[in-house]
Order: structure tokens, then C-alpha cells, then sequence
């Protein structure tokens, strides 16, 4: 069975957010040549905006196309940047869900899947058949706010095909009717590639049926490999393979007292009772941790969250981790009882047994993930950074920050001069200081910088940047020496005339 | 004779045991981490930064290049993919600038408390944690207490603890294994500056020497000052 959703993205939003039900939507998302409209709702699609149209234009046709159409006030479009991470979530959401009407749910092989594939072998016998079980989840998904399409066959691929090209919301195609079934619909319903379906349109294939009626032995030399590997899908004569989404059973432990419980110790306690519980079922799954959360029942106190750099199941560093953020949590009323959960789970680091002693490279980096660990649990995840260059001229936006615990950015490093970033200062305030500026020499340059006399000034470096942030910073840079050793980088800043001490050469 | 040969020897163990207390850690030459500027090695004992080592750097104002000098010898700590902790409570540190330097971004693990508790915790567990070769931290208050944890963490871990603190800091003891003062001088290069480095105290050698250096940010360099001969010398020199 396939159950396609049309205008997956849309729908979604939809269903999540119903007050955008009346107003036309538009997705859009980062083309090759800027923003372009990656979905739109039939209401948006009434207003003449397409698919691959750039957003500007899109914009820009919408009060044009509504004085011309209609008198009646248009509601207001609403624009949104499409998030196919998030659509393919809650399809994946959805999978799960219709886990009751078959043991095998899966999503179709697609960048941007819209269609769930059901193995429903024997499962329709519960619904009263094919017909009821295909009603039974149009009414379900209906509830839910999501429109769908289903054709039950026997190959993914003619399932496909037909929930997509034939006209029934619901369609049956018998075993001996697969052929007849298919034969009618356009090539594009084979899942193959625009340059093929150009490549068929020129000869006047337009139908499965007509390109079935050539020679099978002469397709892959004429169209390539994919349209016969496809037709073969479609046909049965290929295998084509699901894989099932499955449902990844929460791994939770609790401990409920009695009385609420305020004593440190009793709390520390349970938690090392529970911790132990967690590893014991990580162990019989051969995972590790990565992520865990504990709450405390009955109580607002903040939960702890850890989040380890390196999944682990190292009893004595976790409960080092999880000591170090009791210590911080404040209880304001008894504890009725602790729920610890894992969040994330991974596959802990394998050591390599050696003859000798052990790589020092990866014992350091073993140490290394525990201290970030540790000092992660402590000071927060926000405060145990890793630093990278930014092509941005402006000092403030030239380094960007990134917690340690999160994955390294596979962006390709910024091309940069060590001499220019040498006449950068090691220590570059936050918000630049007013700098009290008391003598100029007769060229405009500083001679007396808070009563202490300027004996050399460098510069000046112009910087002028950043108008697509509002604000735009025109400044004159200058590496001031000052008569007591101190090295200060100030600039001018152009619009208002004003100096500002921006960093200090440490 | 006899009495000779007797005073002899107990000079001889004397020095030994003097040796030995002021060089407890002595390690040898190989073992010795560079500080990347010759002209300063030559004013350690043994021409070298033992790792597990406290490493003080003084200076009168702020903007002196003290930091830039301490980040010469960061290279040379950071082998076996070590790691630079930079301990940054103001969030001031500009990584592009040590990037300029030649020190790699990925190396850098930069951690900014909040509190003073949450500094002084942060810089022990730096310097016990045996994967970061160099731990920097900027104070200008440190309790005895809290100095001698620092320097057994940084016996326990094996990297170098960078402390920068204001001059007003040399009045005091400390358990620093070396302390240097840096004091910006008055002459005038084009592109860069010139200091003048004082060795203050260092375990198991005397202390006092100094060199004058000029750091240069166009070539990255970091060179002695040639001394200018005396007067009465030259006049010598040219047989007047």
C-alpha cells in the first residue's frame, strides 16, 4: 500500500498551525540564485505563484494578482522557510502512527519523501479487507488534519504510480490488472528523472503503456539503466527494498518515595540506583550513553540535563557528571520522586586491546572528552567552546563560537593572512569603550590619549561593513603605543567622530 | 692532605644535596618544552620548560605583549594532540589574533566561568586533565592555597599553567616554578614593539637575567635586540 500525502510540506504546517488554514502559504527555501518558492498551498497556487518562482517575484505578484482578480480582499500570505529536516520528522511521525494498521511502515526512497509505504499482508483481514483497511486510514489521517491518496498493488512501484496519476482517492489494482493499470499513466509516474522524461516526450512516449510496447532490451541503451530498472520496479520483475521506520522504545527509570524527600543524600542515592538500572539495560543493547535528562517529580527544580561528548558507559564519570549539577540544583520543596531518561543513545567508543600500553594520542583524546564532559556539566555547555574564523570584516562578527559538545561544522575553513590577523589585538573588548581622546595632532591623530601622551600611532585601517544588519559600522582603525608601554587598538568612528578603545595588544 | 680530600668530598655532597633541593624534577634536555623565543631559554636552568610547570608572566600595564610573548612556546606544548585550554572569565580572547600566531583553532578549547569559584575549579581541572598541554588564566588575586592545588594539578596532568598578573604580584611568594616580568620599552619599531624580559625567580637557578626582544607582527618574528657596543669601547676598538 502507498499512502501518499500531497503537498507534504504544506500539509504539515497546516496541521500544526490550523489558524494558516485560510490564508494562502508559501515555502520557500535557498536556491541557486537566491530565495526561491519551494511549496505553496492551493490558495497561493490560485494567486498564480509556482513552484521554483523566486520569493521576490512571488512577492511582488501578489498585489498585482489580487487587484486584478477580485474585488475581495486577499488574507494575508504567509511566507515560511521550508524545513524538509522537520517534514521528514513528522513523516516519520506518521510511519509510527500507522504502525496499527500494519507491522511494516516505512518511507518512500526520496530526498523529500510524501508518500508512507504499508506492507499489509494479512492485516486487512482486521479491517474488513483491503476497502476497510484503506478507509479506516483516511478517516484516522483525517482526524489529524492530513488529506491522502492510497492504491494498494502488489509492487511499491505500481503502488506508487497509481496513488499519484490515477484518479480515485482510493484505488485496488488486482494482481492480473497491474499491467492494464499502469499502462495509462505518464512515464513520470516510473520515479525517473526529468532529462529521461524529456529524453521520451521527444520520441512521444508519453505513457507507461506506450514505452512498455518498445523493446525491453533496447531501453537501458537508449535511456540509460534507471528507466528499465524502474519499469522493472513497477512490473515486479525487480526486487525494490522498504525499510521500515521502528519504533525506539523510551529507556526510563523512576523512583517514586513515599514522603516527599528533601535530604541530599537520599537523592544522590537514588540516583546512583537509577544510573545503574540505565546501564544495565544500555548494556543488554550494547549502547552508550549520550544524553540523558532527570527530572524531579512533585517539585519545580530544574532538571538536569547531560550531554556527553562521546557516548559512555563509564559508571563512576557519569555519576561525576550528574554530582556535579545536583550540587547546583535548588529544591524548594520535597522531592516526591527522581525520572531518569535516556535522550540519546550511541555507540560507545571500542578500545583497542595493544601488547604494550595504550596510543597516547587516543588517550588523550579520551581525557579530553571527560574533562569537556565534566566541565560542560559544571559551567554549562554554552561556556566550553570551540572557536572558528569568519570571513566578516568586522572584528566582533570575525570568530564565531560553537559549544564543544556539538558537532564540528564540515564548512570549509576561511582563507586568511597570518600578517592581517597578527594586527589583530589577542584581547578584544566585548563592547568598545569611549576612549577620552585630550590632544589631536595637526593631522587628526591622537597625541594624548587619558593624560598619558601617544608615542606612535599606526594605522589608519578602514572598515566599513555590515549594512545588511541594519546598523551599518564605518570605522578608521588605529594601533595607538602609548608612553607607558600599553598597546590599544581604537578607532574613529566615522558617522559620529567619536573614538572607542576596542582591544588591547596583550 | 688528608683534611683536603675530606673537605673536598663534603663540598661535593653539599652541592649534590643543594642540587637536589633546588631541582627536584630536574628532566632531561629532550624531555624540556621549548618556549619558542632561544634568547629566554637561555636564562632557564635547563634551557627549557619542564612540563608540570607553573609559568608566571608579570606585567606593569595592559596592552604590555606579554600574552603574545607567552604564545611563542604554545606550539611547542601542544604535541600528541594536546589542546590549549584558555581560561577567559571576561570573554575578551580574540582567537583570530592567536590564529595570526601560528596556533591552530582546533587545538583551542576556550572556556569562559562565570564566577570566580567556577575559574579557579575550571584552571584545576585543565591543569590535571593530561590532554591539554597549555592552560592560560588572567587573575590578579591568587590565594597560596589555590596556587599550590594548581601547581600539583599541573604535576598530576604534565602540561604548562600560564598565569598572567599584574607587576604589583612579584611582592608576594609564589608557586610558580618561573616568573617573568615583561616591561615594554620605549623605542620605536615600525611594526611591532620592543620589551624588555626580566627573569624574576625560577626554581633551581638564579634569578635576574634579563634580554631585551623585538616582537615583530609583520613577520611574526621574535628576536634579541642586538646591544649597541659602549662608547669607551668603540673608541677603543678604532685604536684612538
Amino acid at each position: 500500500m502507498c499512502v501518499w500525502c500531497p503537498l507534504w510540506p504544506v500539509q504539515r504546517r497546516l496541521s500544526e498551525q490550523p489558524e494558516l488554514s485560510s490564508r494562502p502559504l508559501i515555502l520557500f527555501a535557498e536556491g541557486r540564485r537566491g530565495l526561491i518558492v519551494t511549496a505553496c498551498s492551493p490558495e497561493a497556487l490560485r494567486l498564480d505563484i509556482r513552484v521554483g518562482m523566486p520569493l521576490g517575484e512571488a512577492r511582488s505578484l501578489l498585489p498585482t494578482t489580487a487587484s486584478r482578480r477580485s474585488r475581495q480582499p486577499i488574507p494575508k500570505p504567509d511566507f515560511q522557510r521550508a524545513d524538509p529536516v522537520a517534514d521528514r520528522t513528522r513523516l516519520q511521525a506518521l510511519a509510527i502512527h500507522c504502525q496499527r494498521y500494519s507491522p511494516l511502515v516505512g518511507l518512500e526512497d526520496d530526498p523529500a519523501p510524501e508518500s508512507l509505504w504499508l506492507d499489509i499482508s494479512g492485516s486487512e483481514m482486521l479491517f474488513g479487507g483491503e476497502q476497510g483497511l484503506a478507509e479506516a486510514l483516511i478517516t484516522d489521517l483525517a482526524q489529524q488534519g492530513i488529506q491522502v491518496r492510497i492504491a494498494i498493488a502488489d509492487t511499491w512501484g505500481a503502488a506508487w504510480a497509481v496513488s499519484h496519476y490515477a484518479d480515485p482517492v482510493v484505488s485496488l489494482v488486482l494482481s492480473d490488472e497491474q499491467t492494464n493499470a499502469l499502462a495509462p499513466l505518464p512515464v513520470v509516474a516510473l520515479r525517473v528523472s526529468d532529462a529521461v522524461i524529456e529524453c521520451l516526450r521527444g520520441l512521444d512516449v508519453t505513457t507507461i503503456g506506450r514505452l512498455m510496447s518498445l523493446p525491453r532490451a533496447s531501453l537501458p541503451s537508449r535511456f540509460g539503466k534507471e528507466l528499465g530498472r524502474r519499469l522493472d520496479q513497477a512490473t515486479g520483475l525487480a526486487p525494490e527494498l522498504l525499510t521500515a521506520e521502528r519504533l525506539i522504545e523510551p529507556i526510563v527509570v523512576d523512583w517514586l518515595f513515599e514522603d516527599p524527600v528533601t535530604d541530599r543524600q537520599t537523592l544522590d542515592h537514588v540516583c546512583e540506583v537509577l544510573l545503574e538500572r540505565l546501564l544495565v539495560t544500555l548494556e543488554a543493547r550494547r549502547a552508550g550513553l549520550r544524553e540523558l535528562t532527570c527530572r524531579w517529580l512533585g517539585t519545580a527544580a530544574e532538571p538536569i540535563s547531560l550531554r556527553l561528548l562521546r557516548p559512555t558507559t563509564e559508571r563512576q564519570h557519569l555519576l561525576d557528571l550528574l554530582r556535579l549539577q545536583c550540587e547546583r540544583v535548588v529544591f524548594t520543596a520535597g522531592v516526591k520522586g527522581v525520572r531518569m531518561e535516556v535522550v540519546e543513545l550511541g555507540l560507545p567508543p571500542i578500545r583497542q586491546a595493544t601488547l604494550f600500553e595504550d596510543d597516547v594520542g587516543e588517550k588523550h583524546q579520551r581525557a579530553l572528552a571527560e574533562l569537556v564532559d565534566r566541565l560542560s556539566s559544571r559551567l554549562g555547555r554554552d561556556a566550553v567552546l570551540r572557536a572558528s574564523l569568519q570571513p566578516d570584516p568586522l572584528p566582533e562578527f570575525s570568530c564565531a563560537t560553537l559549544p564543544w559538545l556539538e558537532q564540528r561544522s564540515s564548512a570549509v575553513e576561511t582563507v586568511t593572512i597570518p600578517s592581517r590577523l597578527r594586527c589583530r589585538p589577542l584581547r578584544l573588548l566585548r563592547l568598545p569603550q569611549p576612549l577620552t581622546i585630550d590632544r589631536f595632532s595637526p593631522d587628526g591623530w591622537p597625541t594624548q590619549v587619558d593624560r598619558t601622551p601617544v608615542v606612535r600611532v599606526s594605522g589608519p585601517e578602514r572598515i566599513e561593513s555590515g549594512w545588511w544588519r541594519g546598523v551599518d559600522a564605518k570605522r578608521d582603525y588605529y594601533r595607538l603605543t602609548l608612553a607607558t608601554g600599553a598597546a590599544l587598538w581604537a578607532f574613529c568612528d566615522l558617522k559620529s567622530g567619536r573614538w572607542f578603545l576596542h582591544g588591547l595588544f596583550d | 692532605m688528608v683534611g683536603d680530600e675530606h673537605r673536598a668530598e663534603t663540598l661535593r655532597a653539599l652541592r649534590q644535596l643543594c642540587g637536589k633541593v633546588a631541582r627536584p624534577h630536574e628532566a632531561e634536555a629532550e624531555h624540556r618544552l621549548s618556549l619558542g623565543i632561544p634568547a629566554l631559554e637561555v636564562l632557564l636552568p635547563g634551557r627549557g620548560l619542564e612540563r608540570g610547570s607553573l609559568v608566571e608572566w608579570l606585567s606593569p600595564v595592559e596592552g604590555s605583549g606579554v600574552a603574545t610573548l607567552a604564545m611563542q612556546g604554545a606550539l611547542a606544548a601542544l604535541d600528541q594532540h594536546r589542546v590549549w585550554a584558555v581560561v577567559d572569565a571576561t570573554g575578551e580572547f580574540h582567537p583570530p589574533a592567536a590564529r595570526g600566531w601560528g596556533v591552530p583553532l582546533e587545538s583551542l578549547l576556550l572556556l569562559r566561568p562565570t564566577s570566580v569559584a567556577d575559574a579557579v575549579w575550571t584552571v584545576e581541572q585543565c591543569l590535571r586533565c593530561p590532554a591539554i598541554g597549555l592552560t592560560w588564566f588572567r587573575t590578579e588575586h591568587l590565594s597560596d592555597q589555590v596556587a599550590r592545588r594548581w601547581k600539583l594539578a599541573a604535576e598530576i596532568g604534565g602540561g604548562i599553567g600560564v598565569l598572567f598578573r599584574p607587576e604589583a604580584a612579584a611582592r608576594h611568594a609564589s608557586w610558580a616554578d618561573v616568573r617573568w616580568r615583561v616591561q615594554p620599552r620605549g623605542a620605536v619599531r615600525s611594526t611591532g614593539r620592543v620589551v624588555r624580559v626580566e627573569l624574576v625567580s625560577c626554581r633551581g637557578a638564579f634569578a635576574g637575567g634579563s634580554v631585551e626582544l623585538d616582537v615583530n607582527d609583520a613577520t611574526g618574528d621574535v628576536r634579541l635586540v642586538s646591544a649597541v657596543a659602549g662608547a669607551t669601547t668603540a673608541v677603543r676598538a678604532a685604536g684612538a
